[in-house]
């Protein structure tokens, strides 16, 4: 024997338990992670016994981790700390509770381990089980413990066999052929002898070594049959969709559903809703389609789920129309195993781990974000992107998030992660590096603040948060060195601003633009996206033609291939640069600002953006109704879609459905149901109907309040200070604030309600207005149409009541501590604030019922 | 409603409150010219003797009637509509007409009343009026605008005419409603009266300067006012509030008039130039792009954008605020005194309050009323007419030299009317009793009518 250290290695040794084994190794050293490569279990249950009796008898401290289906590897006793794990909570959740408990027990404890092997079922992947290993094992180096493992090698792909191999200090083949059992040492880190690596024959407590070459090769000749064909060269990933070929192939049924529920329980989704959509409108055959266009393996993601099901709702349901009317799709997708993979191969588990923590949530943030935009590849996945951008060509394309949870009932993640426009020219390395660069960005959005700060609010920051990402062909053209769909918007199944009352929420709303549809989807400051309620699409908050113009798109966005970014350009630039955009479906001349241009000199005519034409003269309302329609009756859900729009030569448009989710909600949670038989005394109001903004779900911690008894008998000029007073208050805190105010908020006439600029109450999260006659006052609950437009671009809520009306119950006198002073008439006498950050008032409202609700949590005392 | 009234002017004001009952603008209105009366009186007793006042109150006419309509579903709907003729004393009953769910009576009374005077300042033979409906052009269509706008004028026709009453423009009523209302109108009557309705298409009658008329208007009477104190405007610092018509045009009229205007801005922020803004790019993105303040930086990168700044920060020698109501309070008259300002002159309706007012004047600073440094407005719409009568359509340069001439006749007469009564300089008196005495004088001519 050579050791590998000097005279420390006595301190080093541990015993296997079998004197004749620790002959063959020269026995164990601390550190050592022990991989066992059996057939049979009981034969890694043969050595493990011994073992963990020698460390027992040492005063070990000995953790058996189980995880697996097979019958237990030991029975409690008092020197063995048995740990469940269960491995179908994913493998972050799985790697993290190991992680943890290696780090709770610390120095010195000795480990033994359900056959990993068993995790395939749960995860479906062989990288994920490598990457387990990779993780786990320096950890238990570094403390100084000896861990065992079992893996049967038939089970997983030479990568990652070879992934394990490489990162244990000792692996031992078990064969067996009939009573006689054979060891072969395949690796021991820093020790050797002569014979160390030669199959051993057991005889008699003893391993000796076979040492005849003959013997050796009849040996190996003999396990070799008996292995013929059993060593997968695939990962257990495609093995699994080979069995969905075949499935298809063999066409029973039985067998068929079941490989579809067991692929789509780890592709599509966990969450039991999702999987039953999934059940109903995804085939195998789409199952294979998708596969067959993945890098690596894992989930799709929720952004990449919604989508598909979103497409196959309508083609199953509506095949006439959508057939025809929508636009095949070019997706591919890089599933959540690859974003382990990419942790695991930068060394960054650790940094994970410490982030996942209580006390590093947002510290280690930061440190985290830098490192993942920094990382490299592994191999086989750089292999993949660059096939995938042979695909594409020089088309732009867009790498989007597509987390496991977003998309999902309840948890939107709505622009928590980035999604990054890729204009994919030049030489195929830059592209790749632009590629790459994008997919770290994605990464590194998982670790920003904004998505950090969502996640603990729905107490999701322990949970698992996979990233896959869905790469899809830009939709749109080109045009000279600008690249752009014709138009684009995001579809709500629900009318969430339904302004007048004529206006059924049921119908459904749409914001488009021409251009990407990032106006459409993002807030955009100083434009504003054509929104239209489909019932009545023509019909639009504005007193005149000039109003309509003013607040109508003026910027939009575009790929510039020139500068190679997404850039944002005025409409006047891009009609004098490209004759051929598709202005007379979507837009009119404006006349009076044609002459003005004219007599300027600058270029005429000057379009705007109203899309009457395209409203008017196409099918464009009744498709995306019928769109919305039958994604919410698939659904059973209220939904809001993502699509650009490609217009044939007679401006008839045709749909790339880009993204589905179910509608989400305008607060910290999920949407919730409108308790029943709040107390009176607990109800400061309620209504049916008559609010924007979608599914309401707020804790409100500070409500700004003016007096109307005491505005009404205020001057004008007064009237503008209470305007100014309020400006100053919301901007002090950043608490969830109520405004409640008599007629309209931000009206240009005082006497109307209170004169307001938007910029003094962009802060708060809702907005009431309340039709309140009070001397002069003349109630009015319409919109500026400025104002109403910049509410839209927020996530404002808005509430109309009507205190005299049927459906309406509003009782201020609710409001802690409310006295109206009204012997002093004065601007600062009609503000009340109100602080309640005890968290006791809660505003809900649900749009499909059309009913809000706003309540303390607890009774509040008579005054 | 502060300043007590004399006497008599107060039994006058009792009276209005008792006649029309719950119309608060209107009394205030009232209220505040009657507060500049009473060396009026002193001065001219038979306005007293013959209850000028009391008439002037009063108005001649006031006319409610229902508005039924369409709209494009079949549905019917009911408005009503007001126009209320107030003083005839000079000419013609002139005023616009409101379209918003807020017009009723007490408010087409305030406007009117103030109208009155507003008119009879500009020397013009225009009389005082107001009319509206409590009709919400919002979210309607062309077609139910016009079939409002035809049968809001089925009625009012009978009360109109070049020589009876003169409407025009106002909130919710722009060229569009004009357009349908006058051709309403010469549908019923047969006549091609161009002279009923001002406002109109420059094709069809409308007068040329008139865009650029309030604009124009503020800035020769800020040129009046320094010239009486032996001042000029050529070399001043300005700073205009708003982005809108008015303001456009009193940018470039001072500019050409040799001042430099630094700063303007809109309901998103202000914008600072200290090179001079730049009319040909303000005007490009306001008027052909229509877009916000915000991006006259991509024309100038020199300049500075502050969102939500306040523009009365920017120290000036003269401050135009043309955007809004109430834009000026007491602590922004104090900046303006602070950093030097000299003038004020007013653009917009009532953009300074009453505060500030005191501030400025107790600071000796010349601040013209929006009354009389506005009216270039008014004033071109009288032109209008003029033009309509004589079946003419003047060049532009006649007619913004007209605008001046009135302008500089406007200040004359606030500036002996405010002297003559022991007030020089004081602006605010002068346009109130400039106007009251006109028109009074001319009832007074008129006998018991």
């Amino acid at each position: 024997m050579t050791p590998a250290d000097g005279n420390s290695q006595d301190d080093m040794r541990v015993s296997t338990g079998l004197p004749g084994l620790d002959d063959v190794l020269d026995g164990l050293r601390i550190g050592d992670n022990v991989v066992w490569r059996v057939t049979d279990l009981d034969d890694y249950r043969r050595f493990v016994t011994p073992f963990i009796e020698s460390a027992a008898s040492a005063g070990r401290r000995i953790i058996y981790l189980r995880f697996g289906q097979h019958p237990p590897l030991v029975s409690a006793k008092a020197n063995i700390h048995i740990e469940n794990i269960d491995a179908l909570g994913g493998f972050e959740a799985f790697t993290g509770k190991v992680w943890r408990l290696i780090e709770e027990h610390g120095r010195g404890a000795f480990y033994v381990c359900d056959c990993l092997s068993d995790l395939l079922n749960a995860w479906a992947t062989d990288a994920m089980v490598g990457n387990f290993f990779r993780v786990v094992c320096p950890f238990l180096f570094e403390l100084d413990t000896v861990a065992w493992f079992a893996l049967y090698p038939d089970r997983h792909s030479r990568t990652t066999l070879d992934r394990i191999r490489r990162t244990t200090q000792v692996m031992v083949d078990v064969h067996r052929l009939g009573d006689d059992v054979q060891i072969q040492p395949i690796k021991a880190w820093r020790r050797q002898s002569p014979t160390m690596f030669l199959p051993h024959r057991e005889r008699q407590g003893r391993f000796v070594p076979i040492t005849d070459s003959s013997d050796a090769t009849r040996l190996q000749a003999g396990l070799e049959l008996a292995q013929l064909n059993r060593q997968p060269l695939l990962d257990y990933w495609d093995r699994l969709f080979l069995q969905v070929a075949g499935a298809l192939e063999g066409n029973e049924e039985a067998q068929i559903a079941n490989i579809k529920d067991r692929v789509l329980n780890v592709l599509i989704s966990r969450d039991p809703r999702m999987l039953e959509l999934a059940r109903r409108y995804l085939s195998l055959e789409d199952l294979l389609a998708i596969r067959a266009r993945m890098i690596g393996s894992g989930y799709i993601g929720g952004k990449a789920a919604g989508m598909l099901l979103a497409r196959s709702i309508l083609l199953t349901n509506q095949p006439d129309i959508w057939q025809e009317a929508l636009e095949p799709h070019d997706s591919s997708y890089l599933g959540s195993d690859s974003y382990y993979s990419f942790l695991v191969h930068n060394g960054l588990w650790p940094a994970i781990m410490r982030q996942r923590s209580a006390e590093g949530y947002f510290t280690e943030a930061a440190e985290l974000h830098e490192s993942l935009m920094t990382g490299s590849f592994p191999p086989e996945i750089r292999a993949e992107l660059e096939r995938l951008l042979d695909h594409y060509g020089q088309y732009p394309i867009l790498v989007r998030s597509s987390s496991l949870q977003e998309d999902g009932f309840g948890n939107a993640f709505a622009g928590k992660y980035d999604s990054i426009f890729l204009v994919n020219q030049g030489p195929p390395e830059l592209r790749l590096s632009a590629l790459e660069d994008a997919i770290r960005q994605v990464y590194a959005s998982t670790m920003s603040k904004d998505a950090l700060v969502y996640r603990k609010q729905r107490g999701l920051d322990q949970r698992e948060e996979p990233m896959a990402l869905l790469i899809q062909r830009v939709n749109g053209r080109f045009h000279g060195r600008y690249y752009l769909p014709d138009a684009a918007g995001v579809g709500v199944s629900r009318n969430t601003f339904a302004w007048d009352t004529s206006m059924d929420p049921e119908a459904g709303m749409v914001r488009l633009v021409m251009g990407l549809g990032t106006r459409a989807v993002d807030r955009i400051e100083g434009d504003h996206a054509c929104v239209m309620a489909l019932d009545y699409p023509s019909r639009q908050p504005f007193r005149n033609q000039d109003e309509s113009y003013r607040f109508s798109q003026h910027l939009l966005d575009v790929l510039d291939l020139k500068e190679g970014k997404l850039n944002t350009l005025p409409l006047s630039q891009l009609t004098q640069e490209i004759p051929d955009l598709p202005l007379k479906y979507l837009g009119e001349i404006d006349q009076p600002a044609s002459r003005r241009a004219e007599e300027l000199n600058l270029h005429v005519p000057v379009w705007r953006l109203t899309f009457q034409t395209l409203v008017r003269g196409s099918r464009f309302i009744s498709r995306l109704s019928s769109l919305l329609k039958t994604l919410e009756a698939g659904y059973l859900h209220p939904v809001d879609v993502e699509f650009t729009l490609r217009l044939d030569d007679a401006g008839e448009p045709a749909f790339n459905l880009v993204q589905c989710r179910p509608l989400a909600t305008i607060g910290a949670s999920a949407a919730a149901a409108i308790p029943a038989g709040i107390p009176d005394r607990q109800l400061l109001f309620q209504t049916r109907g008559h609010f924007m903004g979608g599914n309401i779900n707020l804790c409100i911690q500070r409500v700004i309040r003016v007096d109307a008894a005491i505005y009404s008998r205020l001057s004008v000029s007064e009237r503008y200070e209470v305007a100014r007073l309020i400006g100053e208050q919301v901007r002090t805190g950043d608490d969830k604030t109520m405004l409640i105010g008599p007629g309209r908020w931000g009206t240009s006439s005082p006497e109307l309600g209170v004169p307001v600029r938007f910029a003094d109450i962009a802060g708060v999260s809702v907005l009431i207005e309340v039709a309140e006659m009070e001397g002069d006052m003349v109630p009015d609950l319409s919109y500026g149409s400025h104002f109403f437009q910049d509410l839209v671009e927020t996530e404002i809520a808005y509430v109309a009541l009507f205190p005299n009306g049927r459906n309406c119950t509003y009782q201020p006198e609710l409001l802690p501590g409310i006295q109206a002073d009204s012997s002093e008439i004065t601007p600062e006498n009609s503000l009340q604030t109100f602080d309640l950050r005890d968290n006791s008032l809660q505003l809900t409202g649900d749009v499909v019922s059309q009913n809000l609700v706003c309540y303390f949590t607890n009774e509040q005392p008579s005054f | 409603m502060t300043a007590r009234l004399d006497e008599k002017l107060e039994l006058i004001y009792e009276d209005v409150l008792h006649r029309n009952p719950g119309e608060s603008e209107f009394h205030q209105a009232v209220h505040e010219v009657l507060e500049t009366l009473g060396p009026v009186l002193v001065k001219y007793p038979e306005f007293a003797e013959k209850k000028i006042i009391q008439r002037i109150c009063e108005p001649e006419r006031q006319i409610i009637f229902r508005v039924p309509w369409q709209d494009d579903k079949g549905e019917i709907h009911i408005n009503r509509a007001f126009r209320v003729e107030f003083n005839s004393a000079l000419g013609p009953y002139k005023g616009g007409m409101r379209f918003h769910p807020s017009v009723y009576l007490g408010i087409i009374k305030f406007l009117g009343f103030e109208q009155i005077f507003k008119n009879a300042l500009t020397g013009l033979p225009i009389g005082g009026g107001k009319g509206g409906s409590d009709f919400d052009p919002k979210g309607r269509s062309d077609d139910e605008i016009m079939r409002f706008c035809q049968s809001l004028m089925t009625e009012l026709y009978r009360h109109l005419g070049e020589y009876t009453d003169v409407p025009a423009g106002d909130i919710g009523v722009g060229g569009r409603e004009i357009g349908y209302l006058f051709g309403q109108y010469k549908r019923i009557t047969n006549r091609y009266e161009s002279g009923v309705l001002t406002g109109k298409g420059l094709d069809w009658g409308g007068s040329r300067a008139r865009t650029e008329a309030t604009g124009y208007g503020v800035v020769f009477f800020t040129s009046e006012m320094l010239k009486a104190r032996g001042d000029s405007i050529e070399g001043k610092k300005v700073v205009v509030s708003g982005s809108g018509n008015v303001a456009i045009y009193a940018i470039a009229k001072a500019h050409e008039l040799g001042a430099k205007v630094v700063a303007c801005s809109d309901s998103s922020g202000i914008i600072v130039d200290e090179k001079g803004i730049d009319v040909a790019a303000l005007k490009r993105i306001k008027e052909v792009e229509r877009r916000r303040i915000s991006a006259y930086t991509e024309f100038h990168k020199d300049a500075k954008y502050v969102a939500g700044g306040s523009i009365w920060s920017v120290p000036c020698d003269i401050a135009l605020p043309c955007a809004t109501q109430n834009e000026l309070n007491a602590n922004d008259a104090k900046t303006l005194v602070e950093n030097g300002c000299i003038a004020v002159a007013e653009g917009a309706n009532m953009p300074t309050t009453p505060e500030g007012i005191a501030i400025f004047q107790q600071a000796k600073l010349m601040y013209g009323p929006g009354k009389a440094a506005n009216a270039g407005g008014v004033a071109t719409s009288a032109l209008e007419m003029q033009q309509n009568a004589s079946r003419d359509s003047w060049s532009f340069d006649y007619t913004q030299k007209r605008l001046e001439d009135i302008m500089i006749e406007i200040h004359r007469s606030c500036y002996e009317t405010a002297a003559e009564f022991g007030s020089e300089g004081n602006y605010v008196l002068g346009a109130n009793v400039t106007g009251f005495i006109k028109v009074a004088r001319a009832m007074d001519a008129m006998g018991v009518i």
